[in-house]
């Protein structure tokens, strides 16, 4: 990937925070809720992308959406790339102890469960609320993350700058802070970038289960409404959530390949032609 | 020998004990009380009391954990609520439907992918290798939801040839099946391939790159000599992991979608309308049931492994 | 010359690459090769050493990452501008460095072979090539059913050739063959490589050690920054002068710092996959190092001499035996063992952590074990920096940002900060260039008197360390073979295995 390929990936990335941070500040998208407007109404200078079947401002819910999955996305890929880094980390390091052993059945155990059947069941103990949505994507989703982690940890184990700090008598503990996490950072901001992709496309399949947040509006949301609406050929509603929801995910998915050609490529391997 | 098998069903009970004890506390446990959509309205506190005893809500974890997974081991699977079936009957019937389905996607999809990324490896950096990782960037970034309905919405407006129908299932002969996997299939391919593509050309690639492949090419083996005989028998243990492991999940989860936006009487829509009605034992059941499929696959992926890497297989 | 087969001439690589573009990584190089001769070609690591080589096999994607021009001709015909695959194995051949990795891990060693014939020669003498092959190269037939991972390096190394020998190439070029492996496996692949040349191939042999040159080649060839700067007959003067010993050091009557006694320790149960689980990589190791003393620990690879030192440090758990620490000391926590023996590790770009400064590197040791605040704590770096010959310039440098010898002078100053009684150097230089190899050498032995520490120098190669030591420990499969004083070991060797190492080492 070039430089200015990332550099629009980034901006892209930027714009869409931007309209996060409207939503959040008050400036716009606030009355997604509001029925007010006609049933599917055209587009107008009111409704910019007209209506939904309850006279809802489209135009409106999608800007809240963007706010709503860069919450969603912040708030899973952060936590669930923190856990994953965390227990990949240990598990790598004490590899065929217990530590491992005990998260290695953990992540057997999750892996097992299907990832809708694991968030139905969440919501079915915890109510269907948004918590249950994030608690059901953190709990898979720092599986594959910390099975990277792990076999990355087992590669740089061995290097001889982990073999040094331990001879120099720094703690375990302290070398995977040190050592070990700080030198998988462009493998973890690719993970946590990917792991955003996959809450985003999942929050998608459980708005359309029925299992999410009753209380807010999403991209999950809008297209659950207009699985019926397409079929009669109204697609204002279908186009004003997939196309920013494409848009988001490409660009995340993308800045995530950037980063893990930065690892491949990196300034420290020999020159070009020493393949 | 003995030890490795040993090793095996150890590692398989203990995967087993996690799935249930896990899908056991989140829907039984804590789940919902059953009692008064087995009631209905105004129960009489004897009723309340009996229903109670019957479901076990009088016992603590320890003894009610135990007692649902006696009946598992024996596939007591209980009745499904909605229509009464017994669940066992209902998932062997309905999972065979899952497999017709899924499987022309599941093979055409890998077959794809490994075709493409080899191309894809082959010309890196060049503009084969871009347009290709363009396109599995694209696949990747659609949600299957918004190419299910873009795909039903194409069928239902390109004329009323009716080749392709929008819902139902039927395989009373070669070609109405043929007619009715085909629109599932297409969509099962279009958000897969992505995937598959950009591990399959991660893996090539790094093979590309090893001393093995700079000595086959110093020694004068041309580009198919070394993609075929050096390059792939190598990758093979990376693509056996993609695409067992990816049998179970899809099975349930991939078939989820597909099968009830197509209408489609398989696992998949047993699963969402359990979901939807929170269907208890039909849920259990699934998530058992999975539990053991990944278990059989864990199995198979380690014998092949020992069967493709000599490393794995032969003594020093 | 006249009877020249490999004429090469004004070749240049220029780099392609975007933000190094234009760089010239060869710059018209000019040279040719006779039939059947043994050419040497040294210089630093970066020198473009290993460009020619790829170029001269044409394995340089021309155009992609870097651009290709000049001529190579072979036989009289143009090879520039031909991808290897297109053209004759039978030219110019090739073998690399790292044995094991160059052969394809999951095809047996035969079917390789017999893929390379199948390509390059008729049906019928397919087979009888590849025997008279292995037998010319004294390889047992047995060797074909086994994979690669089953084989040593030198094993290894010597099928590549004999890969070579089934298509006898007009020009072999080997690039840095040997230097992954001990001095008896180098031998046995430096003699493959000369039964090779004796059947008519010219070889072009890659390295970084010019002794290996003098000793095996007719004409040595230097380059430097992408040129060649010599080009000259190897003569028999060349060959680099007897060693001088040095005086064991006077002993000053103390206790041993370092007593080891019987010390096992086993092969890492869940480490490689290979068969030796749990067999004894050390079986009873027993000596005394004293303050001040140089030893040098020296045996093949595999002979447990890494091991001992990672035993030593606390890496590898020792099985039985008893280590005493300065004359009580048996079992010391991890703080006291870290202010016992220290290590330093033969490749220096991969012992300092990547995304630390050299101040952080420094500071770290000193912080955890001294009273030192941070505010003193630049001082005191300041001080471990100069002690090794650096400048507090580096203070915020990235280990990538430094050169080879720095990286190891770091790393030095690190293990050194914490003024450990021993401190232990497994192959330090071998993966170091020959002028910065002598540098390290002799600031490792300064530090040692200036320091009083007792060195332990770990080495494949005898010469490399019987400079500097006092006494000489060879090892072999986890023992001691011998132990004694460096010229009396030198000049009365006693085991077998030493005489081997010695013989090996005056060529």
């Amino acid at each position: 990937m070039s430089r200015w390929a990332a550099q629009l990936c980034w901006s892209i990335l930027g714009t869409y925070v931007a309209i996060a941070v409207g939503v959040w500040c008050g400036l716009w998208g606030q009355n997604y809720d509001l029925a007010g407007g006609p049933k599917w109404g055209g587009i107008s200078s009111d409704y910019w992308l007209g209506t939904n079947l309850i006279g809802q401002d489209i135009f409106a819910r999608s800007l809240t959406s963007v706010a709503t999955a860069l919450q969603t996305g912040l708030m899973v890929g952060g936590l669930a790339t923190m856990a994953g880094a965390l227990a990949g980390a240990c598990a790598g390091y004490w590899r065929g102890r217990w530590p491992d052993r005990i998260l290695l059945w953990l992540m057997g155990v999750i892996d097992a469960i299907p990832f809708v059947l694991l968030a139905a069941a969440i919501a079915y103990a915890l109510g269907a609320q948004f918590i249950a949505v994030a608690l059901a994507m953190i709990l898979t989703l720092w599986v594959p993350v910390a099975r990277l982690v792990r076999a990355e940890t087992q590669k740089l184990r061995t290097m001889p700058y982990v073999e040094s700090a331990q001879i120099i008598g720094v703690s375990p503990v302290l070398i995977i802070l040190r050592h070990i996490l700080p030198n998988t950072w462009h493998l973890l901001m690719a993970q946590g970038l990917l792991v955003m992709v996959a809450a985003l496309k999942a929050e998608v399949v459980l708005s359309f289960l029925g299992i999410g947040s009753q209380a807010s509006v999403s991209w999950g949301v809008m297209i659950a409404e207009s699985t019926q609406e397409v079929a009669s050929g109204r697609f204002n509603n279908f186009l004003a959530a997939s196309i920013p929801l494409f848009g988001l995910v490409f660009v995340l998915g993308s800045l995530a390949d950037f980063f893990q050609s930065r690892r491949a490529g990196d300034s420290r391997a020999s020159g070009p032609m020493q393949a | 020998m003995r030890d490795y098998l040993l090793k095996q069903s150890l590692n398989a009970v203990a995967l087993m004990i996690g799935v249930t004890l896990l899908s056991f506390s989140l829907l039984v446990y804590f789940g919902p009380d059953q009692t008064y959509s087995l009631l209905g309205k105004n129960p009489t506190p004897e009723q309340i009391a009996s229903v109670h005893q019957q479901l076990g809500y009088d016992q603590n974890f320890a003894e009610r954990y135990l007692d649902f997974l006696k009946r598992m081991l024996v596939l007591d699977l209980g009745y499904a609520q909605s229509s009464g079936e017994a669940v066992s009957s209902l998932l062997a019937r309905t999972s065979m439907i899952s497999l017709a389905l899924l499987l022309p996607g599941f093979v055409l999809g890998h077959a794809l992918a490994l075709l493409l990324s080899m191309l894809s490896a082959q010309y890196q950096g060049r503009w084969p290798d871009r347009l290709i990782s363009m396109a599995s960037m694209v696949s990747m970034s659609t949600s299957t939801v918004v190419v299910i309905i873009a795909l039903q919405w194409w069928l239902s407006s390109s004329g009323d040839s009716g080749w392709f129908p929008v819902r139902g299932w039927s395989t009373d002969s070669v070609i109405d099946y043929l007619r009715h996997i085909a629109m599932p299939t297409l969509a099962l391919v279009l958000v897969s391939v992505g995937y598959h593509i950009r591990i399959y050309r991660a893996v090539i690639c790094e093979e590309m790159g090893q001393d093995y492949v700079r000595t086959a090419r110093a020694f004068g083996a041309g580009p198919v000599v070394v993609l075929f005989r050096h390059v792939l028998p190598n990758c093979l243990l990376p693509i056996i992991t993609r695409v067992v492991f990816s049998v179970p999940l899809l099975l349930v989860s991939g078939s989820l979608l597909l099968e009830s936006y197509f209408g489609i009487p398989g696992i998949g829509k047993v699963s969402f309308d359990a979901i939807t009605n929170g269907d208890q034992p039909v849920l259990l059941a699934i998530v058992t049931f999975s539990g053991v499929a990944l278990v059989l696959v864990q199995n198979l992926a380690d014998a092949l492994y020992r069967w493709v890497d000599p490393r794995l297989r032969v003594q020093t | 010359m006249s009877d020249s087969i490999l004429e090469v001439r004004d070749l240049t690589v220029t780099l392609r690459h975007r933000g190094a573009s234009g760089r010239r990584l060869l710059d018209a190089i000019d040279f040719s090769v006779a039939a059947g001769e043994f050419v040497g070609l040294s210089g630093p690591s970066g020198s473009g050493k290993s460009t020619l080589a790829l170029a001269l096999l044409g394995l340089i994607d021309d155009g992609k990452q870097a651009s290709v021009s000049g001529s190579i001709e072979l036989n009289g015909g143009q090879l520039l501008g031909q991808p290897a695959a297109q053209r004759d194995g039978r030219c110019i051949a090739g073998i690399f460095q790292d044995p094991v990795a160059a052969l394809n891990p999951v095809r047996t060693v035969g079917s390789q072979l017999r893929e390379v014939a199948q390509r390059h020669l008729p049906r019928g003498s397919r087979q009888s090539q590849v025997q008279s092959a292995l037998s010319s190269l004294q390889l047992p037939d047995a060797l074909l059913q086994r994979y690669p991972f089953q084989l040593s390096g030198g094993q290894c190394q010597r099928i590549a050739i004999c890969m070579a020998m089934v298509i006898s190439p007009a020009v072999l070029i080997a690039d840095e063959p040997t230097s992954a492996l001990d001095t008896l496996s180098q031998q046995a692949v430096m003699q493959a490589l000369d039964v090779l040349r004796q059947q008519g191939s010219a070889i072009v042999l890659i390295s970084h050690d010019r002794r290996l040159i003098g000793r095996w080649c007719d004409r040595s060839m230097v380059m430097d920054a992408g040129r060649l700067t010599v080009n000259q007959a190897v003569s028999e003067g060349e060959l680099p002068g007897g060693p001088k010993y040095r005086k064991p050091a006077a002993s000053d009557g103390n206790s041993p710092v370092l007593r080891c006694h019987g010390v096992v320790a086993r092969h890492r149960a869940n480490g490689s996959s290979k068969g030796n689980r749990g067999s004894a990589a050390l079986a009873g190791i027993t000596f005394e190092l004293s303050a001040g003393e140089t030893l040098a620990v020296v045996g093949p690879s595999g002979c447990g001499k890494s091991t001992l030192a990672r035993v030593l440090v606390g890496l590898h758990p020792a099985s039985g035996g008893r280590i005493q620490w300065g004359g009580a000391l048996e079992r010391p926590s991890r703080r006291q063992r870290a202010r016992m023996a220290q290590l330093v590790f033969q490749n220096p770009a991969l012992s300092l952590s990547p995304t630390k400064t050299v101040m952080k590197l420094i500071a770290e040791p000193m912080l955890l074990h001294t009273t030192v605040s941070r505010s003193q704590v630049k001082d005191e770096v300041a001080k471990w920096l100069a002690r090794v010959g650096l400048s507090t310039e580096l203070f915020d440098r990235y280990p990538h940002q430094l050169s080879g010898g720095q990286q190891q002078r770091i790393a030095i100053a690190r293990a050194i900060c914490l003024e450990p009684r021993v401190l232990i150097a497994d192959e330090p230089v071998a993966a170091l260039d020959d002028d910065t190899r002598q540098a390290a050498l002799r600031l490792l032995a300064q530090i040692q008197v200036q320091h009083r520490m007792a060195l332990i120098l770990i080495s494949h190669d005898l010469s490399s360390v019987t400079k500097v030591s006092d006494r000489v420990l060879v090892m072999d499969a986890g023992r001691v073979v011998e132990l004694g004083e460096t010229a009396g070991v030198l000049a009365a060797p006693s085991h077998p295995l030493t005489q081997a190492l010695l013989a090996a080492d005056c060529g």
